[in-house]
C-alpha cells in the first residue's frame, strides 16, 4: 500500500501534447479511476505511471521513491491490460509465475505463491491450461493473478473489462472491487465506461484534452460537475444543456417559443452574460407545472422504454430535444404535447467558458 | 442439407469449368518438364533418344547411372553433397542467429538510426547477389577466408531478406501488449526476446530457415567465386564443372569420363530433391508464416 504522487506530468509526441500538466495525489489504498473519452490522455497517463512510456517532463513518486526514471519492474507496480496480454505459449501457472521466475524466486515459493493467487481467483483447476483454452473471463482472472502474485504496491488497470461481454463485465467488476477490499492495495483504473468509474472509484479523475477536468468522489462529480465536459460525461443519458443569458444577479432568461425567465438563488450571476444551463434527465418533471419553476410545453418526439424507466425526447423548439426520464408506468405517448417543469434548484449553471457557477 | 446439394445453375458450373480448365492447363505446362526429368532418370543414353519422351525406362538403367555417378573420382559427388550440407546448415544457422534478434529490435524498439537501418536492409535485400560477389571475394581474401568452410558460411549468412521477414513478423504478429506485460514482469530486452518473442516465432523460424536454405543450397555464383579447390566444391559447382568438363550435354562423342546425359539428369534431381522434401515437410509452417501477418491473432 503506497501513495502515488504525480507532479506536473507532461507528454508530447512531436508537436502534439497529449498530457498537458497533470498533478495528482493518490492516497495509500485508494481506488482511483481515470475516466475520459478516447484520446483524453487517460491511458497515456497510466502508461507513464507504469513506466512503459517516458514523461516529457514532470516527476512521479510511488511510496517514498522517486520513480520518474525507473524501469517498469523497479516501480513496485503490476498492470492488467485490456487485451489480457497473456503469454500464449505458457501455461496459466507459468503466466502467473513469470515475474517470480525472472526474479529467481525459489521453486517452493513460486509454487506456494502461484497456488495462493490461483485460489483467490478460483483458477486452481486451470493452472495447466494454455490461455487459448480459457474463456474471456478466465483469461482476465489469469491477468489479475499475474498482478497479485507479485504483491505490488500499486495495481494499474488499463480498461480491463472492455473486451468482455456485458454480463461478464458486471461479474468481473465485482471481482475487482472484492480484490481491492481484500488486498487493500492502491489501485489506479482506466476506463471510458462511467458505470465502472461510478461503481468502483473512491475518487474519479476526469480527463479531457490531456488535462484533469475534475477530481472527486463519484457523487461529487455527478452532483457538482466543475465544467460542461464533466457535466456531459458523467451521467447516462447525458445532461441536457440549454442556452441562456444572465439578466441580473439571480435571474436568467431563456429564449424558447416565447421568452422565459427563472430566478436561480443558488448562484450569483453578477457580471455574467452568456450561460449554459444543465438539467439531468431525471430532474425534469412532466405533466405538472410547479410554481417558481421553468415551465413550458413540448412534444414527445420519441420514447425509449427500458423496462424500469423510459426516456422521452421532447421537442421544445431548440436544436436538440430535451431528454426526460419517466417512470415505466407513465402513460405519455409519442406525439403527446406535455407540460414540462424544471425546478430552479435542479439547474447546473455554467458560464461562457463552460465553468460551473455556484 | 439436402437443399444445399442441388445442382448449381449452369453459369456457375461453367465458371468452375473454366477455372479448372485454366488450372489444369497451367499444371500440365509446368509439371511436364519435372515429370520428364523423373522419368528420364530411369533411362540410359541410347533410350533417351530412341524412345518417346515419356516412355518408361528400367530400374537397372538408373542403377547403372547411379553407379557411374557415385564411383566417378572416388565418390567425389558425395564429398560435394556433404560440403553443400555443411555450407547450408552453417549458413542457415548463422543467419537465424543474426536475423531473428535484428528483426525483433527493429520492430519493437525505437532507437536512433532505426529507420536508416531498415532502409539499408531493404537496399541490401534488392541488391542482386552477383553484384556483391566480387566485394565479398576481396573481403574474404583480406581475411584469408577464401576456400574455407568458415568463409563460405559467413558469406552466405548475410541474409537481409530474413531480417526484413523477421521485422514484418514481429511488427505485425507480436502484440505490443505482450512486450509491455513482459517489461512490467521485469524482463530485460533480451529476456523479452528470448522468453516471450522467440517461443512465439516458430512460423517465422520455419519461413526464414526455408528461404535461407533455398538460397544457400542452390547458391551457385558466390560459391563459384569463393571456392576454387574442387574438394571444397558445393554440389551445384561440382556438378556444373563435372557436366561441362565431361561434355555430357554436348552432341559430340562422349569423352572417356562416364558422365553423360542420364548422369546429368540424376545429378539435377539430386540437387532439387532436398528442396522439394524440405518444402513438403515444412510447408504447413511456411504457409502459416507467410499468412500470419494477414490474420489478426
Amino acid at each position: 500500500m503506497s501513495k502515488v504522487l504525480l507532479r506536473n506530468i507532461r507528454k508530447s509526441f512531436g508537436a502534439l501534447e497529449v498530457i498537458a500538466g497533470v498533478d495528482l495525489d493518490i492516497e495509500p489504498g485508494e481506488f482511483v479511476v481515470f475516466v475520459g473519452p478516447s484520446g483524453s490522455g487517460k491511458s497515456t497517463m497510466l502508461r507513464i505511471l507504469a513506466g512503459l512510456e517516458d514523461a516529457t517532463a514532470g516527476q512521479i513518486q510511488i511510496g517514498d521513491h522517486d520513480v520518474t526514471y525507473a524501469s517498469p519492474a523497479e516501480r513496485g507496480i503490476a498492470m492488467v491490460f485490456q487485451s489480457y496480454a497473456l503469454y500464449p505459449h505458457k501455461s496459466v501457472f507459468e503466466n502467473i509465475a513469470f515475474n517470480l521466475r525472472l526474479n529467481k524466486v525459489s521453486k517452493a515459493e513460486v509454487d506456494s505463491r502461484v497456488h495462493e493467487a490461483a485460489r483467490i481467483l478460483r483458477l486452481t483447476e486451470l493452472l495447466e491450461r494454455k490461455p487459448s483454452q480459457l474463456s474471456g473471463g478466465q483469461r482476465q482472472r489469469v491477468a489479475i493473478g499475474r498482478a497479485i502474485v507479485r504483491n505490488p504496491e500499486v495495481f494499474l488497470f488499463d480498461e480491463p473489462l472492455s473486451n468482455l461481454d456485458a454480463a461478464l463485465r458486471v461479474e468481473m467488476r465485482f471481482e475487482i472491487e472484492k480484490l481491492h477490499r481484500n488486498v487493500g492495495a492502491t489501485m489506479v483504473y482506466v476506463t471510458h465506461d462511467q458505470v465502472e468509474a461510478m461503481t468502483l472509484a473512491d475518487r474519479i479523475v476526469a480527463f479531457d484534452g490531456g488535462r484533469i477536468q475534475q477530481i472527486g468522489t463519484p457523487l461529487e462529480l455527478y452532483n457538482h460537475p466543475n465544467n460542461l465536459f464533466v457535466a456531459g460525461f458523467i451521467g447516462s443519458p447525458k445532461m441536457n444543456f440549454i442556452a441562456a443569458t444572465a439578466a441580473g444577479s439571480n435571474l436568467v432568461q431563456i429564449e424558447l417559443a416565447e421568452q422565459k425567465s427563472v430566478a436561480l438563488n443558488q448562484c450569483d450571476l453578477t457580471g455574467q452574460s452568456d450561460l449554459t444551463l444543465g438539467i439531468r434527465p431525471e430532474a425534469v418533471q412532466i405533466g405538472t407545472e410547479q410554481t417558481d419553476a421553468l415551465n413550458f410545453r413540448g412534444e414527445i418526439v420519441s420514447l425509449e422504454q427500458l423496462g424500469h424507466v423510459s426516456y422521452a425526447h421532447i421537442d421544445y423548439g431548440s436544436e436538440t430535444p430535451l431528454v426526460v426520464q419517466l417512470p415505466a408506468s407513465a402513460s405519455e405517448k409519442r406525439g403527446d404535447i406535455v407540460p414540462v417543469s424544471i425546478a430552479p434548484d435542479d439547474f447546473h449553471v455554467f458560464d461562457g467558458t463552460g465553468q460551473s457557477i455556484r | 442439407m439436402a437443399a444445399a446439394q442441388k445442382t448449381p445453375p449452369l453459369n456457375a458450373r461453367l465458371g468452375w469449368f473454366i477455372v479448372w480448365l485454366c488450372l489444369g492447363l497451367a499444371f500440365v505446362f509446368y509439371a511436364t518438364p519435372i515429370l520428364w526429368l523423373l522419368l528420364a532418370a530411369f533411362r540410359d543414353e541410347p533410350t533417351l533418344f530412341s524412345s518417346g519422351p515419356f516412355s518408361l525406362g528400367r530400374f537397372e538403367m538408373l542403377a547403372q547411372t547411379w553407379h557411374n555417378l557415385t564411383t566417378y573420382n572416388d565418390f567425389q559427388i558425395g564429398r560435394w553433397a556433404l560440403n553443400s550440407a555443411i555450407y547450408t546448415i552453417g549458413g542457415v544457422s548463422l543467419s537465424l542467429v543474426a536475423v531473428l534478434p535484428a528483426g525483433f529490435i527493429l520492430a519493437t524498439y525505437d532507437f536512433a538510426l532505426r529507420k536508416t537501418i531498415l532502409v539499408l536492409t531493404l537496399v541490401a535485400m534488392i541488391t542482386p547477389n552477383t553484384v556483391v560477389a566480387l566485394p565479398i571475394f576481396l573481403q574474404m581474401q583480406a581475411f584469408g577466408l577464401n576456400n574455407s568452410y568458415l568463409g563460405m558460411i559467413i558469406a552466405t549468412a548475410f541474409f537481409p531478406f530474413g531480417v526484413y521477414l523477421a521485422y514484418i513478423y514481429y511488427a505485425t504478429s507480436l502484440p505490443n501488449g505482450l512486450i509491455d506485460a513482459a517489461r512490467i514482469d521485469g524482463a530485460s530486452r533480451f529476456e523479452v526476446f528470448s522468453k516471450v518473442a522467440l517461443p512465439l516465432s516458430k512460423p517465422l523460424i520455419a519461413l526464414v530457415a526455408f528461404f535461407s536454405f533455398l538460397a544457400n543450397w542452390s547458391n551457385y555464383f558466390l560459391a563459384f567465386v569463393l571456392l576454387t579447390k574442387d574438394e571444397l566444391y558445393s554440389l551445384p559447382i561440382g556438378l556444373a564443372v563435372l557436366v561441362s568438363s565431361s561434355g555430357a550435354l554436348g552432341n559430340d562423342v562422349a569423352s572417356d569420363i562416364p558422365i553423360n546425359k542420364p548422369e546429368a539428369i540424376v545429378a539435377a534431381i539430386l540437387v532439387i530433391a532436398p528442396v522439394l522434401l524440405l518444402f513438403l515437410a515444412s510447408q504447413k509452417y511456411v504457409r502459416a508464416g507467410t499468412l500470419s501477418g494477414a490474420e489478426k491473432g
